[in-house]
């Protein structure tokens, strides 16, 4: 079993799981990660696209041409996917969170699950 | 702000910038508006910076990411890195305590910029952009009356209608309305005229404020007849008279027409909770009045209701009332004005906006200063940057030890800035004129906090990153070689540093043309022909209660001017309804009686005053025609008055108008009277404003419930009071002797806005003048330093000191002369800005502008000889031997 990738800032986990079930733009990735966290991460521009070429740097996340038909404002802006190594570092912190939160569970800071197992399938939106 | 963003868009590596700007542009404008969406502006504005910081910082990150052939650390390991930061701040703490002074002068400059600019920034917020301490204030609007056909855009309801558009409206929650009143509270050792309102029991629950204690206001308090005789304290009143005690809801208070019971306590606040210091209920009566308008409106809009929607329900409210009563409300209508305008007058947030942007004019120029500063300091140290260059340390590490040296000054100089600023703050608090509304209440918060933080970042940024950008990267070779940077560079830099001198004079000159006109305007308004005396003049109310009957109180009003006229001290006395520069006059329609009948055309409003004998000989008022009143005459027994020489030129130019009948309350009462006399014009309503149209009408015996005393003493007005006070307490000691102020105070709090801002201004410009000037100093003796060299070679080949003296100091000039130029442009083209706050000048007064460029050309003059004399002490021998 090969040893899991160290742990990420949040930012970076924010942003490998916008891009883990579909490609996205810049700013689409910024208003994804806004609506998930109801408003409290919100990424400026700047750290958005310094990280991101940090990921391509690593590896994790190459750059695509925009798919057919898509238009914006700006033109066709560049798109980001998810490599394979991206997804094993988005899983891998997504289980360390996960480890977290049951632990968290364990001890009773939270209810627990009602809906036993099936719940626990990964969410896909 | 795009541009802005462009620009910050530079400190990324290019290719990455080709790539994406246009999408950051367009992810940077979504997070601004996500930010600050439906908030207020000052939200925007940090969003904004807040994005800006973000593009720099990671720009700046990702541009040294890419270096790949430097010691960059971003790569390098989490300790090591921190280790590389902590050494360009231990290298920046160390240049500080190497060159103290040096330090010291930066910081303070940045200190005085940083701190007026924050402390004007929260009188700002505090004053104009603080919401109201009302829950929801957007729904409370202000309601008046309008008469468009007699050019009343703006007018208080009448009693009845009020009542009228409260039960009639649709759109409002709550509705109520006030009315000034007098009180004389009679328990304790003195009897104490307060300020006291009546409101109806709508009034607060449209502010939407909660009691302290006790209740409020309940509808059953309007209703006539009910027998508790409620009344509710003001917070200050609660504080001053009875020591905050919660057990005085529930007791009662004697007053001058019996005992009334407390229910409760208001909170304290700005406005309206400030504007009595009680309140009485407004007791609904059958026979309301429909003519007089005198009651102040307000009402809070149901959720939902939008603006608009009121406007529409008043005005179809309005056309109903119309119709009932024709006689009365014709020509009636309805407006309504939001309630942030309750707070600062147009003419308060141009005064409060020039100032802010003033007190920034003068940041900048401690700015532009300090840049200067460091630029020669950059200069100094060119050697060690080529040194370090050479031995591999990239353009990014030496600017980083620059921005770090910066931002460590800027910060320390926020620190005590915002010490200077609390102590402004105070300065300016204990010398306000008083009518600044709500600069008791400013505080550094953390708004003001927030800015000043982000004047910090802003100005250790921009003041560290030009003299970084010049520190020599592609020629180092001849500054390694010769000590010294190459000549282009040096030339490069003389001529930033000129501009900045140039910008640093314009920028000055500016606020000293501000300044300026401001002075020349307070002296206008100090000399302009106001039409009355106020020295040795002096003014008291005096308050008769309304439980005496009216013989009684006529029979006092004579009692109170024959004995106060018998005083030694006092020359002249006089009783009248009201007193000029007081705030709220009554006023009345009047027309020519002659004049053909022009009924519904818009009528002229003159200020009334109902006066005694010697009302004009006590404030030296001129008698220009007719005669004066007499002690037997009486308001309407027959009707007789005496009118301003305005309202006599405008009703009958170039004719005598004694015997003339004018129409006074026209369309109100229309009383037709005979003129008897002419008097001058006087600026009752402000020295500022023009001479009022004014009635005059006589007081004869009649009673009067408050009667204004004005007296002309024999000497200073303020020896009087006491003898005043006794002669009054001599006649009933139940006659409250209140508000007694010189005439000449009057005058001075008049204008005491005007005084404080042209003060503050002047104070502002001083301040920029002299670190413009130091500003010319520091670059000229900098430039005779380096050049002693040449100089030394100049005087070795003959050349008299005196030329080379001359050579300097025109070179010295050259800046500020450009300066002057641009400054006095700049100038032309702001001063229109200041129009609606001069007076007597205009925005292009040649003689402010000759004057304070005379000001500036000579202590610049001053500012260059004084380095340039350090060429006569050169030796050729010494300047030739040390290179």
């Amino acid at each position: 079993m090969p040893t899991d990738p160290q742990p990420i800032p949040p930012h970076w986990f924010q942003i490998l799981l916008a891009l883990a079930d579909h490609d996205l733009h810049g700013l689409a990735i910024t208003k994804e990660v806004f609506d998930r966290t109801e408003g409290q991460l919100q990424l400026w521009p700047g750290m958005l696209y310094g990280t991101l070429k940090k990921m391509a740097d690593a590896g994790m996340v190459s750059e695509t041409d925009a798919p057919d038909g898509f238009a914006s404002g700006g033109g066709r802006p560049r798109h980001y996917r998810l490599t394979a190594h991206g997804r094993r570092v988005c899983a891998a912190e997504a289980g360390r969170l996960a480890r977290i939160v049951d632990a968290a569970r364990a001890k009773r800071l939270i209810k627990p699950l009602s809906g036993g197992a099936s719940s626990r399938k990964p969410r896909t939106t | 702000m795009r541009a802005l963003y462009r620009l910050a868009l530079r400190a990324w590596p290019p290719e990455i910038r080709r790539a994406n700007g246009a999408e950051m542009e367009d992810s940077f404008r979504w997070c601004v508006d996500a930010r600050s969406a439906g908030r207020v502006w000052p939200v925007r504005v940090i969003a904004c910076l807040r994005g800006l910081a973000d593009a720099l910082w990671f720009g700046i990150s990702a541009r040294l990411a890419n270096r790949a052939a430097s010691p960059d650390i971003d790569r390098l390991p989490r300790s090591r890195r921190s280790f590389m930061r902590k050494l360009d701040f231990v290298s920046a703490v160390r240049f500080m305590r190497k060159q103290p002074l040096f330090a010291a002068a930066i910081v303070l400059m940045l200190a005085l910029g940083i701190g007026a600019t924050t402390a004007l920034f929260s009188v700002v917020y505090g004053v104009l952009l603080k919401p109201l301490p009302f829950p929801s204030s957007e729904r409370i609007v202000q309601v008046w009356g309008s008469r468009p056909d007699r050019g009343w855009d703006q007018v208080s309801l009448t009693e009845a209608n009020f009542w009228d558009l409260q039960d009639m409206n649709r759109t409002f929650d709550a509705f109520g309305a006030l009315h000034g009143a007098n009180a004389i509270i009679t328990d304790g050792s003195e009897p104490e005229q307060v300020n006291a309102a009546m409101v109806s029991s709508g009034f607060f629950r449209a502010l939407g404020v909660q009691p302290v204690a006790g209740r409020l206001f309940i509808a059953e308090d309007d209703a006539a007849g009910n027998a508790t005789q409620p009344v509710l304290l003001s917070h200050g009143l609660w504080v001053r008279r009875y020591g905050g005690d919660r057990g005085i809801v529930g007791g009662t208070i004697m007053f001058g027409s019996g005992p009334r019971t407390v229910v409760g306590v208001l909170p304290a606040g700005t406005p309206w909770l400030d504007r009595a210091e009680l309140f009485l209920p407004m007791v609904r009566r059958a026979n309301a009045d429909r003519g007089s308008f005198e009651y102040t409106a307000i009402g809070r809009l149901k959720p939902g209701a939008s603006f608009e929607a009121a406007r529409a329900d008043l005005q179809s409210v309005s056309k109903n009332l119309e119709r009932l009563y024709p006689a009365t409300n014709a020509g009636l209508g309805v407006v309504i004005g939001p309630s942030r305008d309750w707070i600062a007058t147009d003419d308060l947030r141009r005064t409060l906006w020039i100032l802010l942007g003033s007190v920034g004019l003068l940041l900048v120029i401690a700015c532009v200063n300090v840049t200067n500063l460091l630029l020669s300091r950059a200069a100094a140290r060119s050697r060690e940057s080529a040194v370090r260059t050479a031995l591999g340390a990239s353009r990014a590490d030496l600017v980083r030890e620059w921005l770090m040296e910066s931002l460590l000054l800027s910060v320390v100089a926020t620190a005590l800035g915002l010490g200077l600023a609390e102590g402004l703050l105070r300065v300016m608090q204990a010398v306000s004129p008083g009518d600044l509304p709500r600069l008791g209440e400013v505080a550094i918060n953390g708004w003001v906090f927030a800015v000043a933080c982000a004047l910090a970042v802003c100005v250790g940024v921009g003041t560290g990153l030009v003299p970084a950008f010049q520190t020599p990267m592609d020629d180092v070779v001849p500054v390694l070689r010769n000590g010294q940077r190459g000549m282009a560079g040096d030339l490069r830099q003389t001529r930033i540093r000129n501009l900045f001198v140039g910008a640093e004079v314009a920028l000055s000159l500016l606020l000293l043309v501000g300044a300026g006109l401001l002075v020349r305007s307070l002296s206008h308004v100090m000399t302009v022909d106001r039409g009355f005396a106020s020295d040795r003049r002096l003014f008291a109310t005096v308050s008769i209660p309304a439980s005496y009957g009216a013989p009684r109180r006529s029979q006092l009003v004579g009692e109170i001017l024959s004995r106060v006229g018998a005083l030694p001290e006092v020359a002249s006395v006089a009783g009248s309804s009201g007193r000029p520069l007081s705030r709220g006059s009554t006023g009345l329609g009047f027309v020519a009686g002659d004049q053909p009948n022009t009924d519904g055309a818009a009528v002229p409003w003159a200020t009334w005053r109902i006066v005694t004998k010697n009302y004009f000989q006590t404030l030296g008022v001129p008698l220009i025609a007719g005669r004066g009143f007499t002690d037997d005459e009486e308001v309407g027994k027959p009707w007789r008055t005496i009118v301003s020489k305005r309202v006599a030129d405008l009703l009958w130019p170039g004719q005598n108008p004694i015997g003339r009948t004018i129409v006074l309350w026209k369309g109100q009462g229309d009383n037709r009277a005979e003129v008897i006399g002419v008097v001058s014009n006087m600026r009752e309503r402000g020295l500022e404003n023009d001479p009022t149209l004014a009635v005059y009408l006589p007081a004869g015996r009649g009673p009067a419930n408050s009667l204004q005393l004005v007296m002309h003493t024999r000497v200073r007005p303020e020896d009087t009071v006491p003898a005043l006070r006794t002669a009054i307490a001599g006649i009933d000691r139940r006659l409250p002797v209140s508000n007694v102020r010189s005439f000449d105070d009057l005058v001075t709090a008049s204008v005491a806005t005007r005084r404080f801002t042209m003060l503050l201004l002047a104070g502002f410009a001083g301040l920029a003048l002299v670190l413009a000037l130091a500003g010319v100093y520091g670059v000229l003796a900098y430039s005779v330093a380096r050049r002693t060299n040449e100089i030394g070679i100049r005087l070795a080949l003959g050349a008299a000191h005196g030329s080379v003296l001359r050579l300097v100091v025109a070179q010295g000039l050259r800046p500020v002369f450009i300066g002057l130029v641009t400054g006095l442009a700049a100038s032309l083209w702001l001063s229109r800005l200041m129009t609606s706050l001069l007076f007597g000048v205009t925005a292009g007064d040649p003689l402010t502008y000759g004057v304070v460029c005379a000001a500036v050309t000579l202590t610049a003059l001053l500012a260059c000889y004084l380095p340039a004399r350090m060429v006569l002490r050169v030796d050729p021998v010494v300047a030739l031997r040390n290179d």
